[in-house]
């Protein structure tokens, strides 16, 4: 062993308890920053494939009102691999046990199968079914701040008139991972509610047959990242 | 000013040739050393004399390269290191010089026999440290801690450590400065040993004026000039000493 070895040695053996603690607080800092870093990785990866999972859209488009030959010429443009066309409506919840409405978003689901783009995870209950014009899958949040479960019933404003929705399902989606109601800057579970509802249900309430309002598309090279326009 | 000898200045193996040394302070300057020339000969034992603040160890921190002048030249076997890198003078230091200091810097964590083999590790031809112990005297103490030592007997430790590496020149700076009297010239004694066994080039800076009478050569400095250099005709052994 070399002199300056025996020596570093010799006096780590005399600061044996300031080196412990200095050791063990290294050690601490280091465990810390590989949990800290290895949970970072975990999330992003679990982003990742949430989004690649439910098929997040790279690209959301919104429209005030086109027809539905649109879809087919979106479908055209180079790069653009899947077009979901979808109805997308503001409506007022005036809830029982708020002074003031809560604002909920109606997103359209297909007639058939589920959501090409976009898709919604059923955390309890099941799909609307089609033809059952009054169903909703409900955002989860907003139903534990006001204690819905499927089976419950949501007054909302459709239109201009009253209708009582049935919850058959509660749901998240990669599209409201932070559910902020249009114009606001923070998240309220309490107070916005994204739902979803058959497509011939929203169209029959709207009297939008044979047009979409809101589009959503993805482009062919990623299916990862979004932006919307 | 007293110039070199000429002859002599044949075999000087270290010199000082007209060397200036100024500290900045703030707005002041402090004039350590005022164009300085003193050659070091080959073997000699010469002793610096001067009262504090005479510029005796600025000189010798200059003549070891720990330390660079703010003019003049140091001229080593005749090749000027005043103006040497880091490196170099690093290795200048390592190869040639060695130091002893008032205070002994040993490292309290090793013996005495590993304070010196911190030396002899990276030296190139360095003695064993038990033989560097052996030559001050210190044989059956080499597996003390300097804690379990005397000031002597540290200060005799660090004498050998510097010449362990069998170093051209040995430079002491006060060497005595902590020790009483009788410890005092038992170091001295040992500084003698190694200069007229090894043969090493030993300049020893002191304030103690009969110290003196054990040099081949005595150099008085006061206010940063060289006073005097003058030959010790009647050199005397150590433990003729007193003061």
């Amino acid at each position: 062993m070399k002199v300056l070895d025996r020596k570093l040695f010799r006096d780590l053996t005399r600061l044996k308890g300031q080196a412990f603690t200095i050791a063990l607080v290294v050690a601490v800092g280091v465990a810390n920053y590989i949990t800290l870093r290895s949970a970072w990785r975990a999330l992003g990866d679990s982003r990742a494939a949430y989004y690649e999972q439910y098929r997040f859209a790279d690209v959301f488009a919104r429209l005030k009102r086109a027809p539905d030959s649109v879809a087919a010429q979106i479908h055209d443009v180079r790069g653009v691999a899947t077009v979901y066309p979808r109805v997308v409506e503001e409506v007022l919840l005036p809830m029982e046990d708020m002074i003031t409405p809560a604002h909920g978003q109606l997103i359209s689901l297909p007639v058939h199968g589920r959501p090409p783009l976009n898709d919604v995870y059923v955390k309890a209950g099941r799909f609307p079914e089609s033809g059952r014009g009054n169903e909703v899958l409900l955002y989860e949040p907003f139903a534990k701040e006001h204690r819905l479960r499927p089976g419950s019933t949501i007054p909302a404003i459709l239109n201009g008139k009253l209708h009582e929705l049935i919850v058959v399902g509660l749901a998240l989606s990669p599209e409201y991972v932070f559910a902020i109601e249009p114009g606001g800057i923070t998240s309220d579970d309490e107070r916005f509610a994204p739902m979803w509802m058959s497509t011939s249900a929203i169209e029959a309430a709207f009297q939008m047959e044979g047009a979409f309002w809101s589009r959503v598309w993805t482009s062919a090279r990623s299916s990862s990242r979004s932006t919307e326009s | 000013m007293p110039q070199p000898n000429p002859n002599s200045e044949q075999s000087a193996i270290l010199a000082a040739h007209d060397v200036s040394k100024v500290y900045q302070m703030g707005d002041v300057e402090v004039h350590a050393l005022r164009g300085v020339t003193v050659p070091l000969y080959e073997g000699e034992l010469m002793v610096l004399l001067g009262p504090s603040g005479s510029g005796k160890s600025t000189l010798l921190n200059i003549l070891g390269a720990l330390d660079v002048p703010t003019s003049g030249q140091v001229l080593y076997r005749g090749r000027d290191i005043s103006r040497a890198g880091d490196r170099e003078l690093t290795e200048f230091r390592r190869d040639n010089v060695g130091f002893v200091f008032q205070f002994y810097n040993l490292v309290p964590s090793l013996t005495a026999r590993e304070n010196i083999a911190l030396v002899t590790e990276i030296s190139k031809t360095p003695l064993d440290p038990g033989e560097a112990l052996e030559l001050v005297g210190l044989t059956d103490r080499m597996d003390h801690f300097p804690a379990q030592l005397s000031g002597g007997e540290q200060q005799r430790v660090a004498i050998a450590r510097a010449v362990a590496k069998q170093p051209k020149i040995l430079l002491c700076d006060e060497p005595t400065g902590a020790l009483d009297f009788k410890t005092g010239i038992r170091v001295l004694e040992v500084i003698d040993e190694v200069n007229r066994s090894l043969g090493t080039t030993t300049a020893v800076i002191t304030h103690h004026a009969p110290i003196a009478s054990m040099a081949d050569r005595v150099v008085s400095l006061s206010d940063g000039r060289v006073a005097s250099d003058v030959t010790n005709d009647r050199k005397v052994s150590p433990h003729e000493l007193t003061w």
